[in-house]
């Protein structure tokens, strides 16, 4: 959430490429391929991520009256995670090992024996909890090639930037101190000295990298 | 250098923005020109991180009243610790963003933007993209006219003994401080 209400702690990032010709049907196709699919109880997957409606993260439904707006792509990022406590998966586990070999009257069980009855107690306890859900909302301008996405947890902006990629088939860069410095079309001089500047020392008689 | 490594090695010219910028503001109450904006108020408000370079457990995270101006941020700056996170308020024209600047990545967080007056949800939406892309423009030529000072000559010859006398000094700093 963001774009619309609530906390404005983003994450910008610019975009690097030219947009194809008919880019509006050509990504409205790659958003619905791209899709958030909801995970179910059977689904080998722990987690599943995707694209959602803004504001509407159950939906995803999309048109280009819900996806552009003027300038703007917008969208949901949906990511729904199951998160089974370890301790009490690894509790279920010993209990259905024990009740297994008692069946079976076996001592040992086989790796392909565990890795079964692992998934069957996964299935099990998934049917009883509902996976985690988080949804991030994400702001495309346009004219600008800017990108804002309102989280600044590391692992989840490397997670969306791939997968604002492999959607958009461009390339995306979050913004940081050097690259800031690249939109300003410096000159030659200037650029090789942001790339090549050392650290300041501010304090005369101590070493910068103290 | 790949461009991996070029962000990776540049992220202190992130941390050396916020020192100047806070010298500055410290120069001139916090008024200042900005290209495109006119002039402007820049305040650093009530938190404030100073961190070693390269050496983050080295911190210093100071909260409540304002920090910048305090003889323990000064201490901290003298211990070469440098800014790595400020919470900033800029007023343009009656209007107040506040906001928390990170400084190796630049990026915004917590930001309170000017009261919003659409009603309609799409309205808002663009309202608060322009409340944004405006304070984004004013940081980002803030940073561009720091970095032709900290790209040229004069960062070394006049604005670097500036800073490092004004962090050594306790009094308050004036407009005659500020290398012209």
């Amino acid at each position: 959430m963001g774009a619309f209400q609530g906390n404005l702690t983003y994450k910008l990032f610019f975009v690097e490429g030219d947009l194809p010709d008919g880019w509006k049907d050509h990504y409205l196709t790659q958003i619905n391929h791209l899709k958030f699919e909801p995970l179910t109880p059977d689904s080998d997957a722990d987690e599943s991520m995707g694209w959602v409606e803004i504001e509407r993260p159950l939906k995803s439904d999309f048109m280009l009256s819900n996806v552009v707006y003027n300038d703007f792509i917008n969208l949901g990022f949906r990511r729904d995670k199951y998160s089974i406590p370890s301790a009490l998966l690894k509790a279920h586990l010993s209990e259905a090992f024990r009740e297994y070999r008692e069946q079976n009257q076996k001592e040992r069980l086989t790796k392909f024996e565990k890795d079964d009855i692992k998934t069957l107690v996964q299935k099990r306890l998934r049917e009883q909890s509902l996976p985690a859900m988080k949804v991030v909302d994400m702001s495309w301008e346009m004219s600008t090639g800017r990108v804002r996405f309102w989280s600044q947890s590391n692992s989840l902006c490397e997670l969306f930037q791939e997968y604002w990629e492999d959607t958009f088939d461009l390339r995306l860069i979050p913004a940081n101190p050097y690259i800031h410095g690249l939109q300003f079309n410096l000159g030659d001089v200037e650029l090789e000295r942001l790339a090549t500047v050392e650290p300041s020392n501010f304090v005369e008689g101590r070493m910068a990298m103290e | 250098m790949d461009l991996i490594d070029l962000i990776n090695t540049r992220r202190f010219l992130g941390a050396e923005f916020l020192m100047w910028l806070w010298f500055r503001a410290d120069c001139f109450d916090g008024i200042m020109e900005v290209d495109g904006h006119g002039s402007l108020e820049v305040i650093f408000d009530d938190a404030l991180t100073l961190e070693a370079y390269l050496a983050e457990t080295e911190r210093n995270d100071f909260r409540g009243g304002a920090p910048a101006f305090s003889a323990e941020a000064k201490t901290a700056l003298r211990h070469g610790k440098r800014s790595e996170k400020a919470k900033l308020r800029i007023i343009k024209d009656a209007r107040e963003w506040v906001f928390t600047l990170k400084a190796e990545s630049m990026d915004l967080s917590g930001m309170k933007i000017p009261a919003v007056l659409s009603k309609e949800d799409s309205e808002v939406f663009f309202e608060r993209m322009y409340l944004l892309e405006e304070i984004e423009e004013i940081i980002e030529n803030i940073y561009r006219e720091f970095l032709g000072i900290r790209l040229s000559e004069r960062w070394i010859d006049d604005y670097l003994p500036a800073m490092q006398k004004w962090i050594q000094s306790d009094d308050l700093a004036q407009p005659s401080d500020y290398p012209t």
